[in-house]
Protein backbone atom coordinates (compact mmCIF):
# COMPACT_ATOMS: atom_id res chain seq x y z
CA UNK A 1 0.00 0.00 0.00
CA UNK A 2 1.23 3.16 -1.17
CA UNK A 3 2.72 5.67 1.91
CA UNK A 4 3.89 8.86 3.00
CA UNK A 5 7.52 8.98 2.96
CA UNK A 6 8.89 11.82 0.96
CA UNK A 7 7.71 15.55 1.77
CA UNK A 8 8.97 18.53 -0.42
CA UNK A 9 8.68 22.19 0.66
CA UNK A 10 9.11 24.86 -1.75
CA UNK A 11 9.40 28.33 -0.44
CA UNK A 12 12.11 31.13 -1.60
CA UNK A 13 11.43 32.51 1.61
CA UNK A 14 14.17 30.32 4.04
CA UNK A 15 12.49 31.31 7.20
CA UNK A 16 9.31 29.91 6.11
CA UNK A 17 11.13 26.97 4.38
CA UNK A 18 13.14 26.05 7.63
CA UNK A 19 10.33 26.52 9.99
CA UNK A 20 7.72 24.55 8.03
CA UNK A 21 11.10 21.69 7.76
CA UNK A 22 11.83 21.94 11.11
CA UNK A 23 7.74 21.93 12.06
CA UNK A 24 7.06 18.36 10.31
CA UNK A 25 10.56 16.90 11.16
CA UNK A 26 8.27 15.34 13.83
CA UNK A 27 6.65 12.80 11.64
CA UNK A 28 9.80 10.44 11.39
CA UNK A 29 9.68 7.87 8.96
CA UNK A 30 9.12 10.93 6.26
CA UNK A 31 12.24 12.65 4.65
CA UNK A 32 11.90 15.95 4.54
CA UNK A 33 13.89 17.75 1.25
CA UNK A 34 13.69 21.70 1.17
CA UNK A 35 13.60 24.08 -2.65
CA UNK A 36 14.07 27.48 -3.32
CA UNK A 37 12.20 27.55 -6.26
CA UNK A 38 9.20 25.71 -8.43
CA UNK A 39 11.55 24.75 -10.95
CA UNK A 40 14.33 22.66 -8.42
CA UNK A 41 11.05 20.90 -7.40
CA UNK A 42 10.24 20.23 -10.25
CA UNK A 43 13.55 18.95 -11.77
CA UNK A 44 13.41 16.45 -8.15
CA UNK A 45 10.07 14.95 -8.83
CA UNK A 46 11.79 11.11 -9.65
CA UNK A 47 12.14 10.86 -6.01
CA UNK A 48 8.64 10.53 -5.89
CA UNK A 49 7.50 12.81 -3.07
CA UNK A 50 3.73 12.08 -2.12
CA UNK A 51 3.22 15.59 -0.44
CA UNK A 52 4.60 18.84 -1.76
CA UNK A 53 4.23 21.74 0.38
CA UNK A 54 4.45 25.14 -2.64
CA UNK A 55 4.45 28.68 -1.94
CA UNK A 56 2.30 30.25 -4.30
CA UNK A 57 4.47 33.20 -5.21
CA UNK A 58 7.91 33.03 -5.89
CA UNK A 59 9.03 36.59 -6.30
CA UNK A 60 12.32 36.27 -4.88
CA UNK A 61 13.26 33.36 -6.87
CA UNK A 62 13.75 35.54 -10.05
CA UNK A 63 11.57 37.72 -12.66
CA UNK A 64 11.46 34.62 -14.74
CA UNK A 65 10.60 32.35 -12.23
CA UNK A 66 7.64 29.78 -12.74
CA UNK A 67 4.96 30.93 -9.94
CA UNK A 68 3.28 28.97 -7.66
CA UNK A 69 0.11 27.85 -10.02
CA UNK A 70 2.03 27.19 -12.67
CA UNK A 71 4.79 24.64 -10.84
CA UNK A 72 1.24 23.07 -9.47
CA UNK A 73 0.17 22.33 -13.01
CA UNK A 74 3.37 21.10 -13.77
CA UNK A 75 3.13 18.77 -10.67
CA UNK A 76 0.01 17.42 -11.57
CA UNK A 77 0.88 16.62 -15.23
CA UNK A 78 4.09 14.90 -14.36
CA UNK A 79 2.02 12.57 -11.50
CA UNK A 80 -1.33 13.36 -10.44
CA UNK A 81 -1.44 11.20 -7.22
CA UNK A 82 1.05 14.18 -5.81
CA UNK A 83 -0.90 15.87 -2.89
CA UNK A 84 -0.29 19.48 -3.54
CA UNK A 85 -0.73 21.56 -0.42
CA UNK A 86 -0.42 25.72 -0.99
CA UNK A 87 1.30 28.28 1.13
CA UNK A 88 0.35 31.09 0.89
CA UNK A 89 0.37 35.35 2.55
CA UNK A 90 -3.04 35.98 0.12
CA UNK A 91 -5.49 35.63 2.60
CA UNK A 92 -8.05 36.01 -0.46
CA UNK A 93 -10.98 33.36 -1.09
CA UNK A 94 -10.47 33.49 -4.31
CA UNK A 95 -6.51 32.45 -4.67
CA UNK A 96 -7.37 29.67 -2.67
CA UNK A 97 -10.11 28.72 -4.72
CA UNK A 98 -8.20 29.02 -7.77
CA UNK A 99 -5.66 27.00 -6.16
CA UNK A 100 -8.25 24.22 -5.66
CA UNK A 101 -9.40 24.02 -9.33
CA UNK A 102 -6.05 22.82 -10.33
CA UNK A 103 -6.04 20.42 -8.18
CA UNK A 104 -4.50 21.27 -4.39
CA UNK A 105 -5.28 19.15 -1.88
CA UNK A 106 -5.01 22.43 0.56
CA UNK A 107 -4.75 25.94 0.98
CA UNK A 108 -2.86 27.19 4.30
CA UNK A 109 -2.42 31.13 4.86
CA UNK A 110 1.37 31.63 6.14
CA UNK A 111 0.51 33.03 9.56
CA UNK A 112 1.24 31.52 13.63
CA UNK A 113 -1.07 28.72 12.69
CA UNK A 114 0.51 27.40 9.31
CA UNK A 115 2.87 25.23 10.76
CA UNK A 116 -0.01 23.68 12.76
CA UNK A 117 -1.93 23.05 9.63
CA UNK A 118 1.02 22.22 8.22
CA UNK A 119 1.19 19.09 10.09
CA UNK A 120 -2.72 18.41 9.85
CA UNK A 121 -2.16 18.60 6.25
CA UNK A 122 0.18 15.79 6.30
CA UNK A 123 -1.95 13.93 9.07
CA UNK A 124 -5.39 14.17 6.39
CA UNK A 125 -2.90 13.38 3.52
CA UNK A 126 -2.22 10.14 5.31
CA UNK A 127 -5.53 8.93 6.11
CA UNK A 128 -7.03 9.85 2.74
CA UNK A 129 -4.23 7.44 1.20
CA UNK A 130 -4.90 4.69 3.85
CA UNK A 131 -8.47 5.22 3.21
CA UNK A 132 -7.81 4.66 -0.86
CA UNK A 133 -5.65 1.62 0.07
CA UNK A 134 -8.51 0.43 1.78
CA UNK A 135 -10.91 0.60 -0.66
CA UNK A 136 -9.25 -0.63 -3.57
CA UNK A 137 -8.56 -3.70 -1.31
CA UNK A 138 -12.52 -4.32 -0.70
CA UNK A 139 -13.00 -3.55 -4.52
CA UNK A 140 -10.99 -6.54 -4.85
CA UNK A 141 -12.18 -8.87 -2.56
CA UNK A 142 -15.68 -7.73 -4.21
CA UNK A 143 -15.10 -8.59 -7.42
CA UNK A 144 -13.36 -11.89 -6.06
CA UNK A 145 -16.21 -12.85 -4.50
CA UNK A 146 -18.77 -11.83 -7.20
CA UNK A 147 -16.68 -13.80 -9.87
CA UNK A 148 -16.73 -16.98 -6.88
CA UNK A 149 -20.12 -16.79 -6.69
CA UNK A 150 -21.18 -16.13 -10.20
CA UNK A 151 -18.89 -19.21 -11.12
CA UNK A 152 -20.94 -21.16 -8.50
CA UNK A 153 -23.77 -20.76 -10.34
CA UNK A 154 -22.74 -21.49 -13.14
CA UNK A 155 -21.55 -24.43 -12.00
CA UNK A 156 -25.05 -25.50 -10.51
CA UNK A 157 -26.85 -24.61 -13.24
CA UNK A 158 -25.04 -26.52 -15.94
CA UNK A 159 -25.01 -30.03 -13.11
CA UNK A 160 -29.05 -29.25 -13.21
CA UNK A 161 -29.33 -28.81 -17.08
CA UNK A 162 -27.14 -31.81 -17.59
CA UNK A 163 -29.17 -33.90 -14.69
CA UNK A 164 -26.06 -34.39 -12.74
CA UNK A 165 -28.84 -33.48 -10.32
CA UNK A 166 -32.24 -33.97 -9.31
CA UNK A 167 -35.01 -31.79 -10.67
CA UNK A 168 -36.32 -31.28 -7.56
CA UNK A 169 -33.57 -32.58 -4.83
CA UNK A 170 -36.23 -32.46 -2.11
CA UNK A 171 -34.34 -29.27 -0.62
CA UNK A 172 -37.87 -27.67 -0.10
CA UNK B 1 5.14 57.59 22.56
CA UNK B 2 5.36 56.63 19.01
CA UNK B 3 5.17 53.54 17.23
CA UNK B 4 8.52 53.63 16.01
CA UNK B 5 9.51 53.64 19.78
CA UNK B 6 7.88 51.02 21.01
CA UNK B 7 9.02 47.59 21.60
CA UNK B 8 9.00 46.36 18.31
CA UNK B 9 8.82 42.44 18.33
CA UNK B 10 7.15 40.11 20.78
CA UNK B 11 8.80 36.36 20.67
CA UNK B 12 6.28 34.58 22.32
CA UNK B 13 5.38 32.97 19.24
CA UNK B 14 8.86 31.95 18.61
CA UNK B 15 9.48 30.84 22.09
CA UNK B 16 6.11 28.28 21.56
CA UNK B 17 6.95 27.49 18.48
CA UNK B 18 10.76 26.17 19.65
CA UNK B 19 9.58 25.00 23.09
CA UNK B 20 11.80 27.87 24.28
CA UNK B 21 15.16 26.25 22.92
CA UNK B 22 17.10 29.32 22.74
CA UNK B 23 19.18 27.43 19.68
CA UNK B 24 16.38 27.25 17.45
CA UNK B 25 15.42 30.52 18.33
CA UNK B 26 18.62 32.23 17.97
CA UNK B 27 18.31 30.18 14.03
CA UNK B 28 15.01 31.36 13.10
CA UNK B 29 16.30 35.02 14.40
CA UNK B 30 19.46 34.86 12.33
CA UNK B 31 17.69 33.46 9.15
CA UNK B 32 15.59 36.92 9.32
CA UNK B 33 18.34 38.90 10.05
CA UNK B 34 20.11 37.69 6.91
CA UNK B 35 17.27 37.56 4.98
CA UNK B 36 14.56 40.57 5.56
CA UNK B 37 17.15 43.36 5.41
CA UNK B 38 17.39 43.10 1.91
CA UNK B 39 13.67 42.50 1.40
CA UNK B 40 13.71 45.86 2.91
CA UNK B 41 16.18 47.02 0.84
CA UNK B 42 14.28 46.35 -1.85
CA UNK B 43 10.81 48.16 -0.42
CA UNK B 44 13.34 50.96 -0.12
CA UNK B 45 14.53 50.97 -3.39
CA UNK B 46 10.80 49.80 -5.59
CA UNK B 47 9.36 53.44 -3.34
CA UNK B 48 12.22 55.51 -4.63
CA UNK B 49 12.10 54.59 -8.46
CA UNK B 50 8.23 54.22 -8.04
CA UNK B 51 7.91 50.83 -8.72
CA UNK B 52 4.95 50.26 -7.32
CA UNK B 53 3.95 46.36 -8.26
CA UNK B 54 7.67 45.82 -6.48
CA UNK B 55 6.86 47.39 -3.55
CA UNK B 56 3.57 45.09 -3.01
CA UNK B 57 4.88 42.15 -4.06
CA UNK B 58 8.07 42.87 -1.30
CA UNK B 59 5.82 43.77 1.25
CA UNK B 60 3.52 40.69 0.60
CA UNK B 61 6.91 38.63 0.83
CA UNK B 62 8.29 39.69 3.93
CA UNK B 63 4.81 39.72 5.93
CA UNK B 64 4.80 36.64 7.34
CA UNK B 65 8.59 36.20 8.47
CA UNK B 66 7.34 40.11 10.68
CA UNK B 67 4.69 37.85 11.86
CA UNK B 68 7.04 34.94 13.30
CA UNK B 69 9.15 37.49 14.67
CA UNK B 70 5.82 39.19 16.57
CA UNK B 71 6.63 42.29 14.58
CA UNK B 72 2.87 43.20 14.53
CA UNK B 73 3.11 47.02 14.00
CA UNK B 74 5.48 46.43 10.94
CA UNK B 75 3.02 44.02 10.13
CA UNK B 76 0.37 45.95 9.79
CA UNK B 77 2.12 48.82 7.70
CA UNK B 78 3.50 46.25 5.21
CA UNK B 79 -0.15 44.91 4.95
CA UNK B 80 -1.21 48.66 4.73
CA UNK B 81 2.00 49.11 1.85
CA UNK B 82 0.14 46.66 0.01
CA UNK B 83 -3.36 47.77 0.31
CA UNK B 84 -2.26 51.18 -0.86
CA UNK B 85 -0.48 49.76 -4.07
CA UNK B 86 -4.11 48.20 -4.47
CA UNK B 87 -6.12 51.55 -4.15
CA UNK B 88 -3.39 53.36 -6.15
CA UNK B 89 -2.94 55.53 -3.36
CA UNK B 90 0.76 56.31 -3.92
CA UNK B 91 1.39 59.23 -2.08
CA UNK B 92 -0.07 57.60 1.64
CA UNK B 93 2.25 54.56 0.44
CA UNK B 94 5.29 57.00 0.79
CA UNK B 95 4.51 58.03 4.57
CA UNK B 96 3.39 54.34 5.17
CA UNK B 97 7.15 53.50 3.27
CA UNK B 98 9.21 55.79 6.12
CA UNK B 99 7.51 54.24 9.04
CA UNK B 100 8.03 50.77 8.37
CA UNK B 101 11.65 51.79 8.00
CA UNK B 102 11.76 53.30 10.89
CA UNK B 103 9.83 49.97 13.01
CA UNK B 104 12.28 47.54 10.87
CA UNK B 105 15.03 49.02 12.02
CA UNK B 106 13.80 49.18 15.66
CA UNK B 107 12.86 45.73 15.02
CA UNK B 108 16.70 44.29 13.82
CA UNK B 109 18.24 46.42 16.08
CA UNK B 110 16.01 44.47 19.02
CA UNK B 111 16.47 41.13 17.68
CA UNK B 112 19.72 41.56 17.51
CA UNK B 113 20.04 42.40 21.18
CA UNK B 114 18.36 39.52 22.05
CA UNK B 115 20.83 36.86 19.88
CA UNK B 116 23.31 38.71 21.95
CA UNK B 117 21.51 38.25 25.19
CA UNK B 118 21.34 34.36 24.72
CA UNK B 119 24.53 34.01 23.37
Amino acid sequence: MKEVNTIFIVDDDATQLTMVADHLSKFKNITIKTFSSGEECIKNLSLKPQVIFLDYNFDKAGDKAKNGIDVLKSIKDADPSIEVVMLSGQDRIEVAVNTMKYGAFDYIVKNESSFHRAENAVKNIIRKIRLEGNVKIYKRLFITFAICFTLMIAIIIYLWANGYIAKNPGWF
Amino acid sequence: MSDENKTQTDLGFLGTFTGNDTARMRKYITLFLGAAPAEAEAIRSALTTADHEKVRASAHSLRPQMTYMGAKAGEELLKRMEEDVKAGKYDELQVTGAKFEAVFSKVCEELQAYLKQIS
